[in-house]
């Protein structure tokens, strides 16, 4: 924003979407047609322009009738190269079939499908998301396409990738018609797994509350160097005794086989806490250990597999999500 | 230039579909092909061979045999190509430079050309290109040949772009299909877009001089009459003078030297004397073809000449001269007057009758005897003309192949030889009126022309070039005198090939060319392109508006608004009817109206079906009134219900749009045998 002309251009760019975004609301299906498709020559449209500028003036010049006529010819060919490069476009019908969930920094990809009524099918087209990779596909006349296009993704939540560019110069380069579809395309992005100190299940029903941790002495695994916020009863005090330092004791046994990944186990940031639950998640599935989710407003039973995966990962990627309204701009 | 265009392609493409296949390379070449084949015959032969080396080595490079040519070879390359530009076109600046220069940038810019960007780039090269082919030929031919060198553009163009197979047919038939689109649109840009004179001024095109010169020796014209080709075309406004009166004033000759007749002085504003009185006035439209000199040709006494740039001049002698020699195809309009006469006796000053009776010294003393001879005996000016003439036509023959004069080639011809052309006859005519005392000159032009009734025109072939005398007779001013008419009348009332002998006639055209069948079609090939010509070629600001007053009655902005308005209209109106008409027209199943036939055979026995009746009503209805039709028309229902309403079994769906094809046959065959009621 120090920028004034980009400001400027923010604000234009702002303005211009609202005005297309009010002539094709956000839908998941949507076709193409004269209200959302737009045409302008590109650089090369301009340089023919050129070129049919100086077939005229050598005409005049020479008071040639049939250089004229070229020059007026290729003046029709733009004309006609408009309403060709339109209709090449024109009947796409564009529907977004699904998304498949990424963790977040990754590509994302969307599945769209594409069928035309053009009796030549489209040829050429061009499809980006903004930021993307372009693909070019081309359609024959009603023979549904699906094609996958990735987009990139930076935070978990539901990723919106923006207004999906379609584009074609055909047939002859000389034409760009395009769109921006207000795609009601989403993908569910999980936090991005990231190591940290593995969650510890504060005790929640009336067994361990209270139990004396030390008594189950085969379950004692170890010690390790005292950290802030490690439970005041697991200090090994023995060995603070000694004068050999502050422990604290570690007790695998503590837990059963199951797992559990506690929000309130970690000690961190919103974001990162996400994300380390997300990493002891996809660790526990490696491993093949059950593990429950324990979250402020939704807990899941330890449990197994894909589904189990993915719900969690999705309760992660929900969680405490800012206002819909923002994923928008 | 070459060299901008040569390093514009070193770019590598960015991406993999900007690279070019090969397929689109192919394409590429045909189109260079088809587009500096017409231009070959006009170029430095080096320049098609530089193409054939580009299109060698691309095609080398494809099959992997060559490498891509670095950058010593590219430099040698262009150096070898300016040295060439040098040599052919060194000192000149004009036309045939640019388009050698254009050519040559056209060639080795395929050499490297990698990516869709370069492939672009030669294909704008290519359509100004495919302007140039038109520079040197008008023709319809050549027309047609730039709208399918411009097809072929547009198919590669295309297929630039293409990503999926298709072929070449499909290629060639989309791309023309743009073609097709664009065609009305330039039809009527063409009709309605405003003409600009020349932006500044080009060096002309070297134009062949094809025609007389500015001299007339013994032989000159007799070649001319074994050209057919065209000099110009005229169209008449109103009325058409007589045979004898086409006589088509090119050029006037009035210093002889005793051997040819010469141009003294072509100069000069022409004084219009204000007591002349102009009769028979006459409007025409000539169209004349380059013949590569200042000239133009009229009828005796022009009054008027316009040419869109206003070129033209009427000289002292009643000539038209043009600023500069006539190197394009250019058409303007003149009014002539048949007939002067003066109130007041016109006078020849003396330095004029000096000028006009001048005769070199000691030249054709035969001549100059008889002639004066004839001024002892005390004849009029007039009686010497008639003399003269009757002495031509007692003794002289016309013939196309005369026997060659020597030093007193007038003397010869008049006692010896006495056979020769127009030139012989109008030059030994003037000399004897001369050696009289009597003002005389040459003027050469053309006689007569062929009426072309399929276009009401005109056309006057190079064939056609004549030489008369004009002489001045006190009273009377100049006048026309032809003495070849004196020896072969016919020449001047039916052409040439009429006053010509069995083994003239052979020199000039062969049998064959003589066939009623060849002629018939030469009249129709020459008004073709006399239309081409006047509507096409010399289509101008006045041809414009004359066309655009008479489509829309005026060239009011309002008026041409209003038409291309309608235009569009119906045009928009043409493309939805293109879009919709599949779902306007109603399709009618088969099986329905193989019924309706069946309806037509009743209904003339009057049986008629109501709208909203069934079939099965209709034939129990029948069958009360006519039993006999029972095994027929039970049939015909069955088959009818079967189609129409039952889905076709899994084992009889054939890929056709018709569910039971059979049927369908056996339903058509059993109404067409239905006998009538």
């Amino acid at each position: 924003m120090n920028n004034p002309r980009s400001a400027w251009r923010i604000a234009w760019e702002t303005r211009f979407y609202r005005w297309v975004d009010t002539r094709t609301p956000r839908a998941r299906s949507i076709t193409l047609n004269r209200k959302n498709l737009y045409t302008f020559p590109n650089l090369t449209g301009l340089m023919f322009l050129l070129v049919t500028l100086i077939i005229w003036m050598l005409g005049t010049n020479y008071q040639n009738n049939l250089i004229l006529a070229l020059a007026y010819l290729m003046m029709s060919i733009f004309v006609v190269a408009i309403l060709h490069a339109f209709a090449n476009l024109a009947g796409i019908r564009v529907t977004f079939i699904g998304a498949k969930p990424a963790f977040a920094g990754e590509p994302t990809c969307f599945e769209l499908e594409l069928t035309t009524t053009h009796k030549q099918g489209c040829d050429h087209l061009e499809l980006r998301w903004p930021g993307g990779d372009t693909r070019v596909v081309t359609l024959n006349a009603n023979e549904p396409t699906r094609i996958t296009l990735y987009a990139n993704s930076s935070e978990r939540g539901y990723l919106w990738p923006g207004r999906l560019l379609l584009q074609s110069t055909f047939p002859l380069g000389i034409i760009r018609c395009w769109s921006w579809l207000n795609l009601d395309a989403q993908a569910l992005i999980y936090p991005a797994p990231v190591a940290c100190e593995e969650p510890q299940h504060q005790a929640t029903d009336g067994n361990e509350e209270g139990g004396n941790p030390q008594s189950g002495g085969d379950d004692f695994s170890g010690l390790r160097t005292y950290q802030a916020g490690d439970p005041i009863k697991h200090i090994a005090w023995k060995q603070y005794a000694q004068e050999k330092g502050l422990f604290t004791k570690e007790y695998e046994a503590y837990f059963s086989a199951e797992k559990w990944l506690d929000w309130q186990s970690l000690n961190q940031p919103q974001e990162l806490r996400l994300a380390g639950l997300c990493f002891w998640a996809l660790h526990y599935e490696l491993r093949q250990i059950p593990y429950g989710l324990a979250m402020p407003d939704t807990q899941l039973a330890p449990a197994l597999g894909d589904h189990h995966l993915n719900a969690v990962l999705k309760v992660l990627a929900e969680f405490n999500l800012p206002r819909a309204g923002n994923q928008q701009q | 230039m070459i060299a901008r265009i040569w390093q514009r392609g070193s770019k590598v493409p960015a991406t993999r579909t900007e690279y070019l296949v090969r397929d689109k390379l192919v394409w590429l070449l045909i189109m260079q092909a088809v587009l500096i084949l017409p231009l070959i015959f006009n170029l430095p032969v080096w320049l098609s061979l530089v193409w054939a080396f580009a299109a060698c080595w691309r095609v080398q490079m494809f099959r992997a045999r060559w490498g891509a040519p670095g950058k010593l070879t590219k430099t040698l390359l262009t150096c070898a190509c300016a040295l060439g530009m040098y040599a052919s076109y060194a000192g000149q600046s004009g036309t045939e430079t640019m388009i050698g220069l254009l050519v040559c940038a056209f060639s080795l810019k395929l050499i490297e050309v990698n990516s869709i960007r370069d492939a672009q780039l030669l294909i704008l090269i290519g359509f100004i290109i495919c302007s140039t082919q038109l520079l040197f030929s008008q023709s319809p031919q050549m027309a047609a040949y730039c709208l399918i060198s411009v097809a072929q553009l547009l198919a590669s163009w295309r297929s630039l772009y293409l990503t999926r197979a298709q072929t070449t047919g499909a290629r060639l038939k989309r791309g023309s299909a743009i073609l097709l689109h664009a065609l009305p649109i330039m039809l009527v840009l063409f009709v309605v877009i405003p003409r600009l004179g020349p932006l500044w001024a080009t060096p002309n095109q070297q134009a062949a001089k094809t025609g007389f010169s500015d001299s007339l020796a013994p032989g000159d014209l007799g070649n001319l009459a074994l050209n057919p080709a065209p000099a110009f075309r005229v169209s008449f406004n109103d009325k058409v003078p007589s045979v004898c009166q086409l006589y088509w004033r090119g050029l006037v000759l009035d210093n002889f030297d005793g051997r040819s007749w010469r141009m003294r002085d072509p100069w000069g504003g022409r004084t219009i004397d204000s007591n002349e009185i102009k009769r028979d006035l006459i409007t025409y439209n000539i169209i004349v073809e380059p013949h590569g000199q200042p000239w133009l040709f009229s009828l005796m006494t022009p009054q008027q000449a316009q040419t869109p740039s206003s070129t033209v001049r009427i000289t002292t002698d009643s000539l038209l001269m043009n600023r500069i020699p006539v190197a394009q195809r250019m058409s303007y309009e003149v009014t002539s007057a048949l007939q002067i006469e003066w109130p007041e006796m016109p006078q020849l000053s003396k330095p004029q009758r000096d000028n006009f009776t001048r005769l070199p010294k000691g030249s054709n003393p035969q001549t100059r005897e008889m002639a004066q001879n004839w001024q002892r005996q005390q004849l009029s000016d007039q009686q010497i003309v008639e003399r003269a003439l009757a002495l031509f036509n007692r003794e002289f023959s016309y013939t196309l192949q005369p026997p060659t004069l020597g030093q007193h080639s007038v003397d010869e011809f008049l006692f010896q030889t006495k056979r020769g052309f127009c030139e012989h006859f109008a030059s030994s005519f003037s000399f004897l009126l001369r050696a009289a005392g009597i003002p005389a000159r040459v003027v050469v032009g053309y006689q007569g022309g062929k009426w072309n009734p399929l276009e009401n025109y005109l056309l006057v072939r190079q064939s056609d070039a004549h030489a008369w005398t004009e002489v001045w007779i006190e009273g009377k001013g100049w006048q026309m005198i032809d003495p070849t008419a004196a020896v072969a009348p016919n020449r001047i009332e039916q052409g040439i090939n009429e006053a010509l002998s069995e083994s003239d006639l052979k020199l000039v055209s062969s049998a064959w060319e003589n066939s009623p069948l060849f002629l018939q079609l030469q009249i129709r090939w020459d008004a073709a392109t006399y239309v081409w010509q006047r509507w096409v070629l010399n289509y101008d600001t006045e041809t414009q508006d004359g066309l655009l007053s008479r489509l829309l009655g005026g060239t009011e902005p309002w008026r041409l608004t209003l038409g291309l308005i309608a235009l569009g209209l119906v045009g928009a109106a043409l493309f939805a009817w293109l879009l919709l008409r599949n779902q306007l027209i109603h399709v009618v199943r088969p099986e329905v109206r193989a019924i309706q036939k069946l309806e037509q055979k009743l209904a003339q026995s009057g049986h008629r079906r109501p709208p909203g009746e069934t079939l099965g009503n209709f034939i129990q209805r029948l069958l009360s009134t006519h039993p006999e039709y029972r095994q027929a028309l039970e049939v015909i229902h069955q088959l009818f219900v079967k189609i129409a309403y039952e889905p076709p079994l899994a084992t009889q769906v054939h890929h056709t749009d018709k569910p039971h094809p059979d049927e369908l046959k056996q339903l058509e065959r059993a109404i067409k045998n239905f006998p009538k009621v």
